[in-house]
């Protein structure tokens, strides 16, 4: 009875996304549509990132480790075995959930700073196992050649899978974040300690979200091998996970799609940037300074400032 | 004889040097309104946080409709119907007084671990009798840390009734309140104990309140519990008027 007008706007408005990430391969240059299947996989990896920091409280460092399990996953399953396409890619978020399953077994025990720091910790570890393991993933020249099926191969019908998939998870995450189980995300990240005192095993819900959050990004990782038909040990470090951080910070973490904005702010901005100018770094930084600032809550807060500015 | 719903066993727990809560034995009977009593820093905080199995106690047994729930973990503490409100308010600043009923409902019937339904569809009529019973009917929508500090703790009265607690723990429920604001929420509370058929265990300073309302009084005075009884052996016992009634009179 509340929500009438707002669920009608929604599908309103999904609808005509839908419409435009259909229609738009057909118009735009292949150079953009290469740019939109970037931002839709980075879009997807922030909405898991945000699973976990924007619902739930839980600011991780470390989640490019999974990106990047997903990533090599696919590219490994790949390039040494002959399973189909689809078998490696489904691998993807079931090995990343898994590792998931077991560096949120000792992360979810701990809080906030320590949190963050221990998910830091066991992802710079991922990431140094993948450097180092040469014979295996092939340390520090990645691994290259991963071969597709011939239908994905071009630049839009590789677009069209994406979006495909990513559609799948957005419902799927849309559904998470408002059944019980996303209400009681929230309730953890507002006062974990009440959520104790009305009867939920808290670790228990924590490790669940973190294992979630981690099968998402591992599907991201792993479209993002797809996209580039190689995996290199970059996808699992930190500067990953700050990256995941910087698309949440940038859409707004308390929007659904924010962070698919937030990679579409950021993936536009540095191919502008580095077009005319060097350090894209330096830019990154007095736009993270701004948003900060003026913008905490983010591309999509604007909307709300604007109304109570009224 | 009316049964014993807790029962507290010489609990004890020391903070470094401190001991906040020395070998404290009493027991609370199935219904009404029990409460505790003492001056700042008596225990009584402390000693309702080994009650809820916030602190594990050094020494002594809680015992709970028969069953020894001592140091066992807070949610199953929770779940055996021990409910508790805290002195400063604990809800969901960000989220809704609905939503906060809400997540409370889901958790007592155990629905928390539903990932794909919505939530929007469970317990509707529910969560707003509840807010109606708690006077925030009209108030649904609203953040929660947006509501004045009376509904505040309206609503964590609501939160905490939703979970159709058998025994509630209120930490000074009407600490920083207007004297009329007091006797409103104290007279919502013993509506609700009727209605719902709790039994409340309770601290406060205000003593008027106390002696009106209370079927049996404990007093705690550094970190001991010096006399319980009915209202009318409290006000007459001389230990009690010596360190705390003549204080405050």
């Amino acid at each position: 009875m509340f929500f009438g007008k707002k669920r009608r706007s929604i599908i309103g408005l999904s609808l005509f996304i839908l419409l435009l990430a259909l229609f738009l391969p057909v118009v735009l240059p292949k150079f953009l549509t290469f740019l939109l299947t970037e931002i839709i996989i980075f879009g997807l990896f922030g909405i898991a990132v945000n699973l976990l920091v924007g619902y739930s409280g839980m600011v991780t460092f470390g989640h490019g480790a999974f990106y990047g399990l997903g990533a090599y996953t696919v590219g490994l399953f790949l390039t040494k075995t002959g399973v189909p396409f689809i078998v490696a890619f489904l691998l993807a978020p079931i090995i990343a959930s898994f590792f998931g399953l077991i560096i949120g077994f000792f992360c979810v025990r701990l809080t906030q700073f320590y949190f963050a720091m221990l998910t830091l910790a066991f992802g710079m570890l991922i990431w140094a196992i993948i450097y180092k393991w040469e014979k295996f993933t092939g340390g520090d020249n990645g691994l290259v050649g991963v071969p597709l099926p011939s239908i994905l191969s071009s630049t839009q019908a590789f677009y069209y899978f994406t979006v495909c998939v990513v559609i799948i998870c957005l419902i799927v995450l849309w559904r998470i974040v408002n059944s019980p189980f996303g209400y009681t995300m929230r309730a953890i990240r507002e006062n974990p300690e009440r959520v104790r005192f009305l009867g939920i095993n808290l670790t228990r819900y924590k490790l669940a979200i973190f294992v979630i959050s981690s099968g998402f990004a591992g599907i991201s990782g792993g479209l993002y091998t797809a996209f580039t038909k190689g995996a290199f040990p970059d996808y699992a470090s930190w500067a990953k996970s700050g990256e995941g951080l910087i698309i949440v910070l940038i859409g707004g973490m308390s929007s659904f799609i924010g962070p698919l904005i937030g990679a579409a702010v950021l993936v536009f901005l540095q191919q502008i940037v580095t077009m005319i100018f060097q350090y894209w770094s330096i830019v990154l930084g007095i736009l993270l300074l701004l948003v900060v600032l003026f913008l905490p809550e983010g591309v999509m807060g604007i909307k709300e400032k604007v109304r109570f500015q009224r | 004889m009316p049964e014993a719903i807790l029962e507290v066993h010489n609990l004890g727990k020391a903070f470094g040097g401190l001991l906040a809560v020395d070998s404290v034995s009493f027991q609370v009977n199935q219904g009404g309104c029990s409460s505790i009593i003492g001056p700042n820093g008596a225990g009584k905080t402390t000693l309702f946080n080994l009650i809820s199995g916030y602190f594990s106690p050094d020494s002594g047994k809680v015992i709970f409709q028969g069953n020894d729930i001592t140091g066992i973990p807070i949610e199953l503490i929770c779940r055996k119907g021990i409910a508790r409100s805290f002195q400063l308010i604990s809800i969901f600043p960000r989220l809704t007084a609905y939503e906060g009923v809400l997540i409370s409902l889901l958790s007592r019937e155990r629905k928390s671990w539903n990932l794909l339904s919505s939530a929007k569809k469970f317990f509707g009529e529910e969560v707003m009798s509840i807010l109606e019973s708690v006077g925030l009917s009209d108030r649904s929508m609203v953040l929660s840390g947006d509501l004045s500090l009376g509904d505040q703790k309206r609503l964590e009265l609501g939160m905490v009734v939703a979970q159709d607690p058998t025994l509630l723990l209120l930490d000074e429920p009407t600490a920083g309140m207007s004297p009329v604001e007091r006797v409103t929420i104290m007279e919502l509370l013993q509506s609700l104990s009727r209605k719902k058929d709790f039994t409340i265990l309770f601290t406060e300073h205000d003593m008027s309140l106390v002696f009106s309302i209370s079927d049996w009084i404990g007093v705690m005075h550094m970190g001991k519990l010096i006399a319980e009884g009915s209202p009318e052996v409290i006000k007459n016992n001389e230990i009690v008027k010596k360190v705390y009634l003549g204080e405050t009179e």
